[in-house]
């Protein structure tokens, strides 16, 4: 597969939220300000791309030529875990300023199931190296696309009358349901 | 600590999808269909009765620096056997339920029940608290998957139920009409819970 | 210091015991799986090419240069090669496409059945229904099949006969390559 159809496919076509479902928990959790939407979708690129190589390597040099590919979800959750983790204290020691931006989005990737997903996922369609960081990216970059429109749409709810029983989730629920339904215009695009 | 009382939280009063609006991505994801939402409902509830009874057990022995660790190593080989078996013998669900089995290990209902009550409470309610949670979410998630199914294929578990001229309105089970059935469902919960609360 | 290797021992013990119990399991699984792989395969496999009186697995290091091929079986029949079936993985919208496509020794297409998909229900689906799946049946393996050329579509599931279309080009692909 070519790299461009890969970045198209990864940020419109299978965008992560919107068509694949993946990492929703983020997407309504942390989506009424645009700001920390954009901090989380940071944090989120960066994790995720260093997860898919890191991830790929692990799976390649480590469990085919053992041949534990039964440990492949235990190996892979561990080192995301160890990932965000090492990144964290990373960040905290080297750029303070970025840490204060972007620190507390951290712990939450580890349980972010694009991320373990986008790792699953660059197995199964049996990417090379260049791929899996291309793709991982491309996916990251879908992901925070969607969740920052997303948290600008809940931004301007935010000053809309909304019935009371449709007010918090329901209402984030229809507008995620609107905007899956206008990415399904991207499919077939490539 | 009641058993009972246990068991009515996870189930109903503290619901983990209805209630907490936790598992968001398979409850959307594998939800298109009846069975596979109940395929689903049942894969996390195995984990999660055995995640919870092994942390449990471990859990005068894990230092509680390295605890999160230690509860994702178990929880994820709980998923890979789930995964073995229901590939070995479920092998339509497992067909169906593609990367989401796999994707059970971040599901945070189980986390969460981990840290929030198998850490702190004995094997017994701890099991049953992994019972109650799986069902509360296997109950949402056949819910939701019977309410796609039928209008989005005009059968219920596989059988057609709809009329001969009914057309069925297949956006209800793409990842659009996930959104919104579930945004309904939780409007309609909130009306309910509003209304005792005013009372 | 200590404290740290405590811990990291821990944490290795636990670990070890995961690697233990999932090695058991998968033990006590792996054939089951393979079996059941081989034998849904088989039914297909009867029902492309129904002539045939045995079906043998085809060890080729070519076939891996494909990247969406993951088997390929020769089809016997009174001693001779009467075909080939050559199973295809490729990316739907749901997940992953897996299709066995019968290709006569002829150069003919035998038939095609989806053996699994996780595709829309009652859009992307359509693809297994023998509607879609027959239009291939005939045709010549001396080009590469266009979609809404040399078939149709499913209407509105555009991903998913993208998906089927490209599993019988790899198929003709390495039939026309490697084992014709």
């Amino acid at each position: 597969m070519s790299l461009f159809v890969i970045i198209i496919s990864g940020i419109l076509i299978n965008n992560y939220v919107l068509s694949r479902i993946l990492g929703i928990c983020p997407f309504l959790g942390v989506s009424k300000q645009v700001e920390t939407a954009f901090g989380m979708s940071m944090a989120v690129t960066f994790v995720m791309t260093l997860a898919g190589v890191m991830t790929w390597l692990a799976q390649t040099y480590i469990l085919e030529e053992l041949g534990l590919g039964y440990m492949q979800t235990v190996t892979f959750i561990l080192v995301i875990a160890a990932l965000v983790q090492f990144v964290e204290m990373v960040i905290q020691k080297f750029s303070p300023t970025l840490y204060q931006s972007l620190g507390i989005y951290l712990p939450l990737i580890t349980t972010n199931c694009a991320v373990l997903g986008v790792s699953i996922l660059n197995i199964k369609e049996r990417f090379g190296l260049l791929e899996t960081a291309v793709n991982s990216a491309a996916s990251a970059i879908g992901f925070g696309l969607a969740i920052v429109l997303f948290a600008g749409i809940r931004e301007r709810l935010e000053l809309s009358n909304i019935p009371e029983a449709f007010k918090g989730f329901p209402i984030a629920l229809f507008t995620a349901s609107l905007m899956s339904l206008a990415f399904l215009g991207f499919a077939g695009l490539v | 600590m009641n058993i009972r009382r246990v068991f009515m939280d996870g189930v109903i009063f503290n619901n983990p999808t209805f209630v907490q609006v936790i598992g968001m991505c398979p409850t959307l994801a594998v939800s298109n269909s009846a069975v596979n939402g109940f395929g689903m409902g049942l894969a996390a509830t195995a984990v999660l009765i055995g995640s919870n009874v092994v942390i449990s057990m471990l859990r005068k022995a894990t230092p509680d620096e390295i605890r999160i660790p230690i509860f994702i190593v178990v929880i994820a080989t709980f998923v890979t056997i789930i995964e073995m078996v229901v590939q070995a013998f479920f092998t339509p669900l497992y067909e169906a339920l593609g990367i989401f089995l796999p994707l059970i290990v971040v599901n945070c209902i189980i986390l969460a029940r981990a840290e929030a009550f198998a850490f702190k409470n004995s094997v017994l309610s701890s099991a049953v608290d992994g019972l109650a949670n799986g069902l509360g979410f296997t109950l949402a998630l056949t819910i939701l998957g019977t309410i796609r199914e039928l209008f989005g294929a005009g059968s219920v578990f596989g059988k057609t139920i709809m009329w001969g001229s009914f057309e069925p309105m297949s956006i209800i089970v793409q990842p659009s009409g996930g959104f919104l059935v579930l945004g309904i469902l939780l409007a309609i919960f909130s009306i309910f819970t509003a209304k005792k609360a005013s009372v | 210091m200590q404290k740290v290797v405590k811990l990291g021992l821990i944490l290795l013990i636990v670990t070890a015991v995961s690697a233990g119990a999932l090695s058991v399991t998968n033990n006590f699984t792996k054939d089951i799986i393979e079996q059941k792989a081989i034998e849904a395969n088989l039914a297909y496999m009867r029902e492309i090419l129904p002539d045939a009186d045995d079906f043998k697995v085809v060890e080729s290091s070519a076939i891996a240069d494909i990247i969406e091929v993951e088997e390929a079986y020769e089809a016997i029949k009174g001693g001779d090669t009467s075909g080939y079936v050559i199973k295809t993985k490729t990316s739907g919208y749901g997940g992953d496409v897996l299709i066995l496509t019968g290709i006569n020794v002829d150069g003919t297409i035998a038939g095609m059945r989806v053996a699994s998909q996780s595709e829309t229900p009652n859009l992307g689906t359509k693809i297994t229904e023998d509607e879609f799946g027959s239009q291939f049946e005939g045709l010549s393996t001396d080009k590469e099949l266009k979609l809404n050329e040399d078939v149709d579509q499913v209407t509105g599931a555009t991903i998913s006969s993208t998906a089927a279309i490209k599993g019988i080009n790899a198929s003709i692909k390495l039939f026309e390559s490697v084992l014709k």
